[in-house]
């Protein structure tokens, strides 16, 4: 069991800063996620951790070792690759059992950790069969067994669900959470699936261009979002853009072509910033016609989604591309909001959350 | 009928008798493959097919002539001084012959002759002047009218059918049935039938051209016995010389192949998953380039380069590395080195293809899971490969044992490839069936051995054919 830390990391390919001083420490068991878009340089920090490029600048340490210099093949780390790169040629117990292989453990050996590891996947007995006669998700756990054959201190996992169709998908999440609370080591998981990332992790680093935007658990970057790209990506969220009026307490009121509209400022956010308001689509409920204040502002309603639980309206926004999306919970006395009728929507301000300008999630 | 002195009429239900009393006809002729030697078989068919039709001369010669056409068996003595001479006919035949100017015929002094019968156009069809009447053209016209409804309507049937097959669904009619004819034309008259006919031919005796098709020419095993057991005069038991000749190009061929996949195999992974687009175009240039360069001239460029006064042997004594030039060519260096580099590309080209559709994630998760580079290749790059680095080294072998520019030109004066062997007995030597019966023994070695390493390799002929 090791911990991994990030030591003011830095990764450049050419003049493309892939990673931009990172600094984070994952703990000794954690499930720490990598949440962001593609492209947003994750995949190049599990790469570093896992010894297929060494960082440009700072370092990359596990179990308080520099790895610096220490090839892939030496490193206490185990990748699960987003096609899972299991070996075609191979049985199912050979490709758990490689990494055992290529220690020279031998043969009885070999087969009897490859037999363990089945049956921790749910797949006993099955090591004789080859990989393409077993299921999508058979193969998943494959590689996770082939992974933890050569007990990894660190397992990393490059998108490994995001092959798979989303039944199997959301049960393997449940599946993964639960070997790694068996195997009890530090899983490093890459995504872009907040979901994935939501429901797995203990931690998760929101990242974006190479910048580790925010780092905490679910709820917390869920709840309080520390920039606007994270306040956008992960999860639905409603921006409205203005200038601070007024910053009191714990409090910011930002006003908005909605008129002044009021939420927690956290970012220490003074008067005549430019800033956002974000407002989450639940947050949201019809007022009633006599509400007013800065927890109230008017708009016009769009159309409407019935989704069960849920009916989403949308109303018009400042970006005719993205309306604003109101979901209320679908009880008895729900009332509809028909095509161009204008709606009075209300907040609550502790959940409404303003920050400052800066980059969006592009969808 | 024009230059026998007696003119004898044969009727054409004779030709049948003739046919059946002659067993040994002069053969059909074969394509011959058109060699300078003038010791080359050549089908003995008559050229002079007169358009009279069956002409059969007639030449009485004295008894005793070996001539091709063999004397009636059992024929009685025809009396040449009787003017009008009756043949009493042989067994099972009924031979008429009729001396129509009996006053022409050569006097022959009273005894036995044998009577030589020419065949001269013995397959022709009947004559065109034997007339075909109007009445023959009438009937053949109203069968033609009551048979044409019929032929239509099969074959419409016949392209309907032909239209539903899949293949020619997807080609049109005209070019799949270029296609057939046309692969099927190249299968059969390219490659099968030559070989059968070279096949025929080493189970032959080496005979002059006249007595193809005569009763010498029957079929032996003397070729292929000549190359294991030699001369049956020579005092070795075995032909030691040309099984040795043989077992050495089997070798040296398959010492070539080894040497050219250990070239070849890391320059194919580099190519295949390390390099990509601009440099990776250049390293195939600079592979294909010199392949514009002719063999013959690459050949010799290598016995310059390894001459004794050669390239290397001047910068290897020139550096003081060696006091005085060394014998490339006798040790086969060269021979070695030319013949790596003449089929290097198909080596190359096979294992750059099976290489590079190799996913570049199970190099990097052996590597994760701490496999050294050699156990990568061993474990994941080589199964892998295994189709192309088959299809490659059965091209190589194929062609290297059957190679001859290199050998001839890069040879030490002691060495000998077994494919000069070949040309020599059909050059030099002008012995055609014994160079067949050497070649096929080449060639069936070379399938055997290659079909014995796939199998100790476990590929499948369909491996192979799929790069």
């Amino acid at each position: 069991m090791s911990s991994v830390e990030l030591d003011q990391v830095t990764i450049r390919f050419g003049d493309f800063v892939a990673v931009d001083n990172c600094n984070l420490t994952i703990e000794s068991g954690e499930f720490f996620s990598f949440l962001g878009p593609s492209g947003c340089g994750k995949t190049t920090i599990l790469r570093a951790v896992s010894g297929f490029n060494d960082p440009t600048e700072g370092s990359v340490r596990i179990g308080g070792k520099d790895m610096r210099g220490i090839g892939p093949n030496n490193r206490p780390t185990a990748l699960i690759f987003q096609n899972l790169a299991l070996f075609p040629l191979m049985s199912v117990a050979d490709n758990i059992a490689f990494g055992l292989e290529v220690r020279g453990i031998p043969y009885n050996e070999r087969r009897r950790r490859a037999e363990e590891l089945l049956n921790l996947i749910a797949l006993p007995g099955q090591g004789d069969k080859m990989v393409s006669e077993l299921s999508g998700g058979q193969r998943q756990r494959v590689a996770i067994a082939r992974a933890l054959a050569v007990e990894p201190e660190v397992l990393l996992l490059d998108e490994p669900l995001s092959a798979l169709d989303l039944k199997l998908r959301q049960h393997m999440r449940t599946e993964l959470r639960a070997i790694q609370q068996r195997v009890g080591i530090t899983f490093i998981y890459i995504t872009h699936d907040q979901g994935e990332a939501l429901t797995m992790s203990d931690r998760i680093a929101v990242m974006s261009a190479g910048i580790v935007q925010q780092v905490g658990n679910g709820s917390d970057i869920y709840n309080n979002p520390a920039t606007a790209f994270v306040a956008s990506f992960v999860g639905e969220n409603n921006a409205f853009r203005g200038t601070v009026s007024r910053a009191e307490g714990q409090f910011a009121v930002i006003d908005t072509s909605f008129g002044p509209l009021r939420g927690i400022n956290n970012r220490d956010l003074k008067e005549g910033d430019e800033a956002y308001m974000f407002i989450r689509p639940e947050v949201l409920r019809p007022a009633k016609s006599d509400a007013s204040g800065d927890t109230v502002f008017e708009t016009v309603a769009l159309k409407e989604e019935f989704e069960g639980s849920f009916l989403h309206v949308f109303l018009i926004s400042d970006n005719p591309d993205k309306p604003f999306k109101m979901a209320i919970v679908n009880d008895a006395n729900v009332t509809r909001h028909s095509s161009g009728t204008t709606v009075k929507v209300t907040f609550d301000p502790e959940r409404a959350v303003a920050l400052p300008i800066g980059e969006l999630a592009d969808e | 009928m024009n230059e026998g002195p007696a003119t004898v009429q044969v009727t054409p239900d004779v030709i049948l008798a003739q046919l059946q009393i002659t067993p040994s006809l002069p053969q059909p002729s074969l394509p011959q493959p058109s060699l300078p030697q003038p010791s080359l078989p050549q089908p003995s068919a008559p050229s002079s097919g007169s358009s009279g039709g069956l002409g059969i001369s007639p030449s009485l010669t004295s008894a005793g002539s070996s001539g091709i056409s063999p004397s009636l068996p059992g024929s009685g003595t025809p009396a040449p001084s009787a003017p009008a001479a009756k043949m009493p006919s042989g067994t099972g035949s009924n031979l008429n012959i009729t001396i129509t100017n009996p006053d022409k015929l050569p006097s022959l002094p009273p005894g036995q002759h044998e009577l030589k019968l020419v065949i001269q156009d013995a397959q022709q069809p009947p004559p065109a002047d034997s007339g075909i009447g109007f009445v023959e053209i009438f009937i053949a016209i109203v069968a033609a009218l009551l048979v044409a409804p019929f032929v239509q309507r099969e074959a419409g049937k016949w392209t309907a059918n032909l239209n539903a097959l899949q293949f020619v669904q997807k080609n049109g009619l005209a070019i799949s049935t270029y296609l057939l004819v046309f692969t099927i034309g190249w299968i059969v008259f390219m490659i099968i039938l030559p070989q059968l006919y070279m096949f025929d031919f080493s189970f032959r005796h080496n005979l002059p051209p006249p007595e193809i098709g005569g009763p010498a020419d029957t079929y032996t095993l003397k070729n292929y016995k000549y190359l294991i057991f030699g001369r049956e005069s020579d005092s070795d038991l075995f032909n030691w010389l040309h099984l040795e000749v043989f077992a050495k190009t089997i070798f040296a061929s398959v010492l070539v192949t080894l040497i050219n996949f250990a070239l070849c195999y890391p320059l194919a992974f580099f190519m295949a998953q390390m390099v990509r687009g601009r440099s990776q175009r250049l390293l195939f240039l600079c592979l294909l380039l010199p392949f514009w360069v002719n063999e013959i001239l690459r050949a010799f460029a290598f016995k310059l380069i390894f001459a004794d006064l050669g390239l290397i042997n001047n910068l290897l004594v020139g550096l003081g590395i060696l006091d005085q030039p060394y014998d490339f060519l006798s040790a086969n260096v060269a021979l070695y080195t030319g013949l790596t580099y003449a089929y290097i590309l198909l080596m190359i080209f096979p294992l750059y293809n099976a290489i590079e559709s190799l996913d570049p994630n199970q190099v990097e998760a052996a590597r994760d899971m701490g496999a050294s580079w050699i156990t990568i290749h061993r474990r994941v790059v080589m199964p892998h490969a295994k189709p192309g680095i088959a299809s490659g080294c059965t091209m190589v072998f194929m062609l290297t044992a059957g190679a001859l520019a290199a050998p001839n030109i890069l040879g030490g004066p002691s060495s000998l490839w077994f494919t000069q062997i070949i040309y020599q007995w059909y050059n030099t030597g002008g012995n055609w069936p014994q160079g067949s019966a050497y070649a096929f023994v080449l060639l069936i070695s070379c399938i055997i051995f290659v079909r014995i390493m796939m199998r100790v390799f476990k590929v499948g002929l369909g491996d192979i054919a799929k790069r």
